[in-house]
């Protein structure tokens, strides 16, 4: 097998452009897709280091992790679709009602 | 087999989940009543249920084997849930009479109190997410528009931090293989072989996760958008519970990093939060005119001072920040009723609202005074004794380490409680020194039940001044987190 | 040996691929789509890091469920007018220079790691291992989630209702 450094770098390049994604894209949608890549990459790094370990635990953390980003998602879809129905659109810079 | 033998094992744990047993059977007979005819028939119902199940189960309090419950922050979470409860029944909104309401708030209790006993990070994660995705939703609760922002800036910003604070917790099980703060020497000896960038730049992720949570500096701008916009009790909530969950496992994190030979860098990074927190806070609440938006920022330089305790975390400093934490908790909770007080009876949300409205009300007018009073930190308030200690703990710690750094502290701490005497005073200006021209509607409900929580909490945070040793006493008793 | 690390390159190439891609596209729609192929590829490196259970769930739930989600939500919250799902960018620069920044940042911390435990896993069945670590150690963990997923659906659901209403 080879060695497992490889696969944390690329858990530190997918959380960098999960990141990234959430930074520069207007779409709430698409900060959305980006909040996803770095929980991926959360959930790379946890089996990679169960791998290293010899134990389970951190593909069981990775389950966990799975089941909140499920729930993130399906809740903020939800506040989404009622920022749309109240804006007419999803752009992160046109919500801007509140200042301060 | 094995697996029975592992059952029965867990089957005699079972009785450990009790508290989190209770609120979760809460939850459930929230959201089934709502199919009943409960709630035409005794609208107050859903209040009923929630103080009964909320306030009562945090009070399970054993020494359990899982949780490592010695903590007593369940009192004040319990209280916390009374107060929230009762706040609710007086104040009756048809928007409020919602199984879903409570269900929602139950959550957050639930999870403060898995974060507040555990010291296991998985538990702590779930605990953390059981008390933010309520609170996106909540934030959106009033359905308005701009609620609808806030939740949305709120939703994507703890979102981030989630994935931070997991990307954090990842590499500290990678490099320590345990996700246990329980064994501190293994986690210290762990820690100490790897180099100090990597230390810190796990040790900051988390941080930064819990600093959202704490609404602390970099992760704070959701806060003023969420108090704003989120309905009165539910801002209380979000000012008091989260962060004394927050608080205390930061605490736990810190006895940790505490004992590495890398705390001096990693001290640095608390050091930034507190200074800049602290600055920030105070700065920006200067320029408000709405109360609430105030206040959050109010609460975002409250964390920047109970972070510098952490800084220098010997022994009394930790009960100095105990002390300050159970205040803080007393005064936001009693800040927001008087602030939901106001909006209801008043109809007031920008500061020039208050005016004249000191002799409209004479009895709240000058609670919120002393209040306000123990808020900046001022004699004879609880509020001050809190501040004092806080910079006895300082000067301790310039004696003791002799670093300048605690110098530099107790400089801008002093110059910053100048500066919060400007904004929070502001509303017993308007209150007492204008006269209203116009007189404005009175709502005619009554809020005897809101007048008494409120002279309450103010007697307890001036009995605090006088009294201090007791309150200390209570809070040294019991075991806090150690 | 040999094949085996092809077999892992090959992934990561996958996973590297589709996530830049989602960092340079414009188009919402191609980004879920690229997002689903970079789901797949990590779902290969799991079953190469003997991790079959979480390779089937992170399938079953990103693939199979909040991937369906986040499409159905990109139907809801456009109008189409048959016109690409385009969407501006907001400072590319400074996206560019967060990966940057933040690669190296990692990189170099990371290069100080030392692991605390390294014993090979014996290939043992995951999936068993990981269902005793559910209902023992993890017991409280389970329920929590459970009391978890029970919230979110519920506000989920009650805020749904909210958008027909107006």
């Amino acid at each position: 097998m080879m060695s497992l450094e490889p696969f944390l770098y690329l858990a530190g390049f997918m959380f960098a452009i999960g990141f990234a994604v959430l930074v520069i894209k207007r779409n709430a949608i698409f900060m959305l897709v980006g909040l996803e890549l770095m929980l991926n990459a959360v959930n790379l790094n946890f089996v990679v280091f169960s791998k290293m370990h010899g134990t389970v635990e951190g593909q069981v953390v990775a389950v966990f992790v799975i089941v909140i980003a499920a729930c993130e998602v399906a809740v903020g879809l939800a506040i989404i679709l009622n920022i749309y129905k109240h804006f007419k659109n999803i752009d992160h810079h046109s919500i801007n009602e509140l200042k301060g | 087999m094995e697996l029975k033998n592992l059952l029965e094992n867990q089957i005699v744990l079972l009785k450990d989940f009790l508290p989190v047993g209770v609120m979760a059977l809460g939850l459930v007979v929230l959201l089934m009543s709502e199919l009943t005819a409960l709630k035409t028939r005794y609208p107050n119902a859903f209040a009923w249920i929630f103080i009964v199940f909320f306030s009562v189960g945090p009070l399970f309090v054993e020494p359990l084997s899982v949780l490592e419950a010695k903590g007593s922050f369940n009192i004040l979470l319990s209280l916390s849930a009374l107060v929230f409860g009762l706040q609710n029944w007086s104040l009756t909104d048809k928007s409020r009479q919602n199984s879903e309401y409570y269900a929602l708030v139950g959550s957050i209790f639930i999870g403060a109190y898995v974060l507040l006993n555990t010291s296991h990070f998985l538990v702590a994660i779930i605990g953390l997410e059981l008390m933010s995705i309520p609170a996106y939703l909540l934030t959106c609760w009033n359905t308005k528009k701009s609620s609808y922002e806030a939740g949305l800036k709120y939703f994507i910003y703890g979102g981030f931090s989630t994935a931070v604070l997991l990307y954090g917790v990842s590499w500290w099980y990678g490099a320590t293989g345990f996700l246990e703060l329980g064994s501190i020497e293994v986690l210290v000896v762990a820690l100490n072989q790897s180099s100090t960038p990597f230390v810190l730049m796990t040790a900051g992720c988390i941080v930064i996760g819990l600093a959202y949570k704490i609404a602390a500096f970099p992760m704070h701008f959701w806060s003023p958008d969420a108090y704003q916009e989120a309905p009165t009790p539910v801002v209380g909530l979000f000012a008091v519970v989260p962060k004394i969950a927050g608080f205390v496992f930061l605490e736990k994190l810190t006895l940790v990093l505490m004992g590495t030979t890398h705390w001096q860098s990693v001290q640095k990074i608390y050091l930034l939060l507190a200074v800049l927190s602290l600055l920030l806070g105070n700065l920006a609440a200067l320029k408000q005119n709405k109360a609430k938006r105030m206040m959050a920022y109010s609460s975002i330089a409250h964390t920047g001072f109970m972070l510098f305790p952490l800084l220098h975390a010997s022994e009394s400093n930790l009960s100095y920040f105990h002390f300050y934490l159970v205040l803080y908790a007393f005064m936001n909770m009693a800040l927001f009723l008087f602030l939901d007080y106001y909006e209801r009876k008043f109809d007031v949300s920008s500061l020039v609202d208050f005016k004249g409205l000191g002799s409209k009300s004479v009895f709240m007018g000058v609670l919120l005074l002393i209040l306000l009073i123990s808020l900046t930190g001022l004699p004879p308030t609880g509020g001050f004794i809190a501040k004092l200690l806080i910079f006895t703990g300082m000067y301790e710690g310039l004696v003791q380490s002799g670093d300048l750094i605690f110098l530099f502290i107790l400089i801008l701490a002093g110059i910053n409680t100048v500066i919060a005497l400007f904004y929070y005073l502001k509303i017993p200006y308007f209150m007492f020194m204008k006269k209203e021209a116009v007189v404005k509607k009175i709502n005619p409900k009554s809020f005897l039940v809101v007048n008494f929580l409120g002279f309450i909490l103010v007697f307890l945070i001036t009995v605090s001044f006088f009294m201090p040793t007791w309150l200390m006493g209570i809070i040294n008793n019991v075991n806090f987190v150690q | 040996m040999e094949f085996t690390n092809f077999i892992s390159y090959f992934f990561i190439a996958i996973v590297v691929v589709a996530s830049s891609g989602i960092f340079l596209t414009k188009n919402v729609l191609y980004a879920a789509l690229l997002l689903v192929f970079s789901m797949l590829g990590l779902a290969g490196i799991y079953v190469l890091l003997n991790a079959e259970f979480v390779a089937v769930t992170q399938i079953m739930i990103y693939v199979g469920g909040v991937l369906v989600l986040v499409v159905f939500a990109i139907m809801l919250a456009h109008n189409y007018s048959g016109k690409p799902l385009v969407v501006e960018n907001n400072n590319l620069k400074l996206g560019l220079f967060t990966v940057v920044l933040f690669v190296g940042v990692v990189g170099y911390s990371i290069s100080g790691v030392h692991y605390a435990v390294q014993k090979e896993q014996d290939g043992a069945n995951s999936v068993e291992a990981i269902g005793v670590q559910l209902i023992s150690r993890n017991l409280l963990s389970f329920e929590l989630i459970a009391v978890f997923l029970l919230v979110s659906l519920v506000g989920a659901i009650y805020f749904a209702s909210k958008i027909r209403k107006t």
